[in-house]
C-alpha cells in the first residue's frame, strides 16, 4: 500500500515538473517575442520621428520633387546621433502596452500571404497566457513602457495625451515545436492614426525573428 | 502514519455523510402533514367517510378523545387528524384568498391606476401591462436587424438594376453594330468590363447569372422589407399582446398556489427587482427570485420576430419562387386539378408578369445611378449624418467619386480592425486589385460632428488609394504632387502598409485641415470662426511628438506645437459642448 502510494506520488510530482517546465518555457518564448516587437515597431516609430518627410515645394515638377528625395537619401546620416539627440531635447517616448493580450481567432492565421509559405502552413495552437509579464520587459533609452489595463486609452479623451503610442497584442499561436509563431499587434499614435500587423516569426539557434509580416489595415 | 490518515480521512467523510442523511431524515420529518394529505390510503379510509373535507370553518368541530373501546381512541385519533388538515386547509385557502383579492387586487389596481372587479382580471390587466412593454422594449433590436437586411437588400437592388440597365444598352449597342465603342467600356460587370462583352451570347449568360441574383436579392428583400414595415407597428398588435399573456398565464398556471402569488408579488415589484437584482446593486436573494422566474417574458426577441414574420403583409415579391408556387396552386384548382395545364400556363404568366415588372423598374433606373459602387450599410444617427454630409463639397469630392467607374466603396461597422480594437475607424484596402475599399467603423464617439470628421477622414483615406490605383494604371493623368511626393518618401505601396498611411497623413496634414474644419463648421451651422474647427482635423492626425511639419492654407511652411495642439482641441471641446449637430439626428 505504501508503496503504491509512493509511486503515486513519484508520478504526480513528474508529471506536475513537465508541465511546469512546458509553461515556464511558452512564457520565456511569449516575453521574448513581446520584446522583439516592442522593439521593432518603436524603432520604426523612431526613425519616423527623427526624419519626417519634408513638404514638398509644389513650385517643382514632381520629377523635380522624387530627384530632390533621392538627393537627400543619398546623404549619409547619423540615425542613432539624430534619434538621440530628439530624445533629449522631447523626452522618451511613453508607450501605453495592454497588459492582457486580445483573442487570436482561427481566422486572423489564415489572413494574408504570409502563412502560404510552407513553413507557416502547419497547425499553429494559441497558447493560453492572458497577461504580459511587465517585469520580463526590457528598459531603453528612447521609450517608457506604462501598462494599460483599459484596453481602449485612445477613445478616452482625457487619459489620450498621455501617451505616444498605444500597443495591443493578441494571443500568440505556435506551432508544435514552439519553434514558429503568429502574433497580431494592434498600434495607436492617435485614434485615427494607426495600423494593425500580423507577425510571422521563427527560432533560430535561440532567437526569435520576423519571418514575414503585414499589415492587415491603417485607420 | 500515511495509513492512519488515509483512515481518518475515510471515517470524517463516512461522518459527513451520516450526518448529512440523518439531516435529511429530520427534513422529512417535518414536511409530515404535506406528505400526509398527499396519503390515499388516508382518505379511502371509510373511517373519513363521513367528513366533509370542503366544509366551512364555522362547521369545524374541535378534537375528540374517547376511551371506551380500542376501536373507539383510533376513530378519534385519525378524526383529529382529520380535523386538523381541514382546519389547515381551510385557513390557508382563506389567507389565499385574503392576498389574492384584498392585497395583490389593489396593488395592482395602485399600480396600473384602474380599478378591476376581481383578482382574475386584476391579474390579466397586469401581465398584458409587462407584455407590452417587453414588446416596446425587446422589438427595438428585431427592428435594427430588419432595417439593416433591408437597407442592404435595397442597396444591392440598385446595383443590380443599374448593371441589368447597362447589359440592356449594351445590348442595344451590339445588335446596332456598335462592338468596339460602348459608351459605358470601363465599368465592369462581374468583374468583366463591358467593353469586353462582345457578343448576344456572352451578354445573354451574364444577364442570366445577374438575373438570378437580382431575383433572389428582390424576393428577401420583399419580405424583410414588410417584416420591418410590420415591426414599425408592432407596438399596437393586440394579436401579439393576447399570445404573449396567454403564454404568460400558462406560465403562472404551472406554479403551485404558493408559488402563483409569489409570481405575482414578483411582477408587482417586476421593474425594481430587475434592477436591483443585477449590477451595479447585486442583491443576491433578488437574484434568486429572478432566476426562480427567468423564463416570465414571453414577448421575447424570438417571439416578437416570429411573430412579424408570421403576420406581416405584402405576401411574395413576384421575382420569388414562393409567388410561382401559388400561382401554380391557384391555377390548378382553376382547371379541375390538371396539374400539368396548371404549371405551364403560370410558367408563362410568371414570364408575363416578371417582364413587365423588370421593365418599369428598369425606366426608373436613371442614368446618374449607372455603376453606383457605394455600399452603404451605416444605420440609425451614423447613417443620418453620413445623409448630412453628401451635401457638402468634400464628401462630394472624396466619397462621390466612388459612384462611377470601377471602385467600390463600403461603409460598414466593425468590432475590430482584423483583430485590433484600437481606434476609431480603419480602411481596408486588403482587395484593391480587384477595387473593394472597406470603411469599417469601430466607435462612432459621441455620435455628432466628432463622427463626421471620422467619415472624413476614413473617406480621405479612400480616395486617395482610388487616386495612386488609377494613378499607377495611367487612368487618372493629374499629378497630385502633395500625395505622391510623400508616397515616394516613404516608399509607400498603395496596400495597408504603414508606410501608406504614413504618407497619406502627411498629405491629409497638408491638404485637408482646412476642407475638414470647413466641412464641419457648415454642419454646425458656422457658429463659430474656422479656428474653432481645426481641431476636429487634427485631432485624428496629429501624434504629439512635435515633428509635424505641414504646410498651411496659404502654403506656408508650419510645424504643429502641442501647445497649438491643445489650443485646437479645447476650442474643438467648446464646439462639441454648444453643437445642435447632433439633435438633428434623433
Amino acid at each position: 500500500m505504501k508503496k503504491i502510494l509512493i509511486i503515486y506520488l513519484c508520478l504526480f510530482t513528474q508529471v506536475s515538473c513537465e508541465i511546469e517546465d512546458l509553461n515556464k518555457k511558452e512564457k520565456v518564448n511569449t516575453n521574448k517575442i513581446i520584446n522583439l516587437l516592442i522593439n521593432e515597431i518603436i524603432d520604426k516609430q523612431l526613425v519616423y520621428f527623427a526624419f519626417p518627410a519634408p513638404p514638398p515645394n509644389l513650385e517643382l515638377s514632381l520629377d523635380s520633387l522624387y530627384k530632390e528625395i533621392e538627393k537627400d537619401r543619398a546623404i549619409p546620416k547619423d540615425t542613432v546621433q539624430i534619434i538621440n539627440k530628439m530624445i533629449i531635447e522631447q523626452g522618451k517616448l511613453l508607450i501605453a502596452v495592454d497588459s492582457s493580450f486580445f483573442t487570436l481567432n482561427e481566422k486572423h492565421l489564415k489572413q494574408s500571404e504570409c502563412n502560404k509559405k510552407d513553413d507557416f502552413n502547419n497547425t499553429f495552437k494559441i497558447k493560453n497566457i492572458k497577461k504580459i509579464d511587465f517585469n520580463k520587459i526590457q528598459k531603453s533609452n528612447f521609450y517608457k513602457i506604462i501598462p494599460s489595463t483599459t484596453g481602449k486609452i485612445l477613445s478616452n479623451k482625457n487619459q489620450r495625451l498621455n501617451y505616444h503610442m498605444h500597443l495591443g497584442f493578441s494571443e500568440i499561436a505556435y506551432n508544435k515545436e514552439n519553434s514558429k509563431a503568429i502574433i497580431i499587434v494592434g498600434v495607436a499614435l492617435t485614434k485615427l492614426n494607426g495600423f494593425t500587423s500580423i507577425y510571422y516569426l521563427e527560432k533560430k539557434n535561440g532567437l526569435w525573428k520576423i519571418e514575414c509580416k503585414k499589415e492587415l489595415n491603417i485607420s | 502514519m500515511v495509513i492512519k490518515n488515509i483512515i481518518y480521512s475515510v471515517l470524517l467523510i463516512a461522518s459527513f455523510t451520516v450526518t448529512g442523511q440523518i439531516e435529511g431524515l429530520k427534513k422529512k420529518d417535518t414536511d409530515y402533514f404535506i406528505k400526509f394529505d398527499k396519503d390515499e390510503f388516508i382518505f379511502k379510509d371509510p373511517l373519513f367517510e363521513n367528513f366533509n373535507t370542503n366544509s366551512n370553518e364555522s362547521e369545524i368541530k374541535n378534537f375528540e378523545f374517547g376511551w371506551n373501546s380500542y376501536n373507539n381512541s383510533i376513530t378519534y385519533a385519525l378524526n383529529n387528524a382529520a380535523l386538523l388538515k381541514i382546519a389547515r386547509d381551510q385557513s390557508q385557502r382563506k389567507w389565499f384568498a385574503k392576498q389574492k383579492n384584498e392585497i395583490i387586487k389593489p396593488a395592482i389596481e395602485k399600480k396600473l391606476g384602474k380599478s378591476f372587479s376581481n383578482y382574475e382580471h386584476a391579474k390579466n390587466a397586469l401581465l398584458s401591462n409587462i407584455e407590452i412593454k417587453n414588446i416596446v422594449i425587446n422589438h427595438v433590436p428585431i427592428e435594427t436587424k430588419y432595417q439593416n437586411i433591408r437597407h442592404t437588400g435595397f442597396s444591392k437592388q440598385k446595383t443590380h438594376l443599374g448593371k441589368l440597365k447597362l447589359l440592356k444598352i449594351r445590348k442595344e449597342e451590339i445588335l446596332a453594330g456598335n462592338i468596339n465603342n460602348p459608351e459605358f467600356g470601363a465599368i465592369k460587370i462581374n468583374n468583366i468590363p463591358i467593353k469586353n462583352i462582345k457578343t448576344i451570347k456572352e451578354l445573354n449568360q451574364l444577364w442570366q447569372h445577374l438575373y438570378n441574383t437580382f431575383c433572389s436579392n428582390t424576393a428577401a428583400t420583399h419580405v424583410s422589407n414588410h417584416v420591418y414595415k410590420m415591426l414599425l407597428k408592432i407596438e399596437n398588435e393586440s394579436k401579439l399582446i393576447d399570445l404573449a399573456v396567454t403564454k404568460k398565464n400558462r406560465y403562472y398556471r404551472n406554479f403551485n398556489e404558493w408559488d402563483q402569488i409569489n409570481y405575482m408579488q414578483f411582477l408587482i415589484n417586476y421593474e425594481e427587482i430587475k434592477k436591483y437584482s443585477s449590477l451595479p446593486y447585486y442583491i443576491p436573494k433578488l437574484l434568486e427570485l429572478s432566476n426562480k422566474f427567468k423564463d416570465t417574458d414571453k414577448a421575447n426577441d424570438i417571439e416578437i420576430e416570429k411573430y412579424a414574420l408570421n403576420n406581416r403583409d405584402g405576401g411574395h415579391s413576384v421575382f420569388s419562387d414562393e409567388y410561382f408556387d401559388e400561382l401554380v396552386e391557384e391555377l390548378t384548382r382553376k382547371y379541375n386539378n390538371d396539374a400539368r395545364e396548371a404549371y405551364y400556363d403560370a410558367l408563362d404568366q410568371i414570364r408575363f408578369l416578371r417582364e413587365q415588372a423588370l421593365k418599369k423598374l428598369l425606366d426608373n433606373t436613371s442614368a446618374s445611378e449607372f455603376g453606383e459602387e457605394i455600399t452603404n450599410n451605416l444605420t440609425g444617427k451614423e447613417l443620418c449624418i453620413y445623409k448630412k454630409l453628401k451635401e457638402l463639397n468634400l464628401f462630394k469630392n472624396t466619397v462621390q467619386k466612388f459612384s462611377k467607374g470601377n471602385y467600390n466603396l463600403t461603409f460598414d461597422y466593425g468590432t475590430e480592425c482584423n483583430g485590433s480594437t484600437y481606434g476609431d475607424a480603419c480602411t481596408d484596402a486588403d482587395d484593391l486589385a480587384n477595387g473593394n475599399i472597406l470603411i469599417k467603423i469601430i466607435s462612432s464617439g459621441q455620435q455628432s460632428l466628432d463622427f463626421a470628421a471620422t467619415l472624413l477622414h476614413e473617406a480621405i483615406h479612400a480616395e486617395m488609394y482610388k487616386y495612386v490605383d488609377e494613378h499607377k494604371k495611367g487612368i487618372d493623368p493629374n499629378d497630385r504632387k502633395n500625395v505622391l511626393h510623400y508616397y515616394r518618401y516613404y516608399k509607400a505601396k498603395n496596400e495597408n502598409d504603414v508606410a501608406t498611411s504614413d504618407a497619406q497623413h502627411q498629405a491629409m496634414q497638408d491638404m485637408y485641415i482646412i476642407p475638414i474644419a470647413e466641412a464641419i463648421r457648415a454642419l454646425d451651422g458656422g457658429k463659430f470662426p474656422l479656428e474653432h474647427y481645426k481641431g476636429f482635423a487634427w485631432d485624428g492626425l496629429y501624434s504629439q511628438y512635435e515633428y509635424d511639419a505641414y504646410l498651411d492654407e496659404n502654403g506656408q511652411l508650419k510645424t504643429m506645437t502641442k501647445t497649438q495642439f491643445y489650443n485646437y482641441i479645447n476650442m474643438m471641446n467648446d464646439v462639441m459642448k454648444s453643437t445642435n449637430f447632433k439633435n438633428n439626428c434623433n
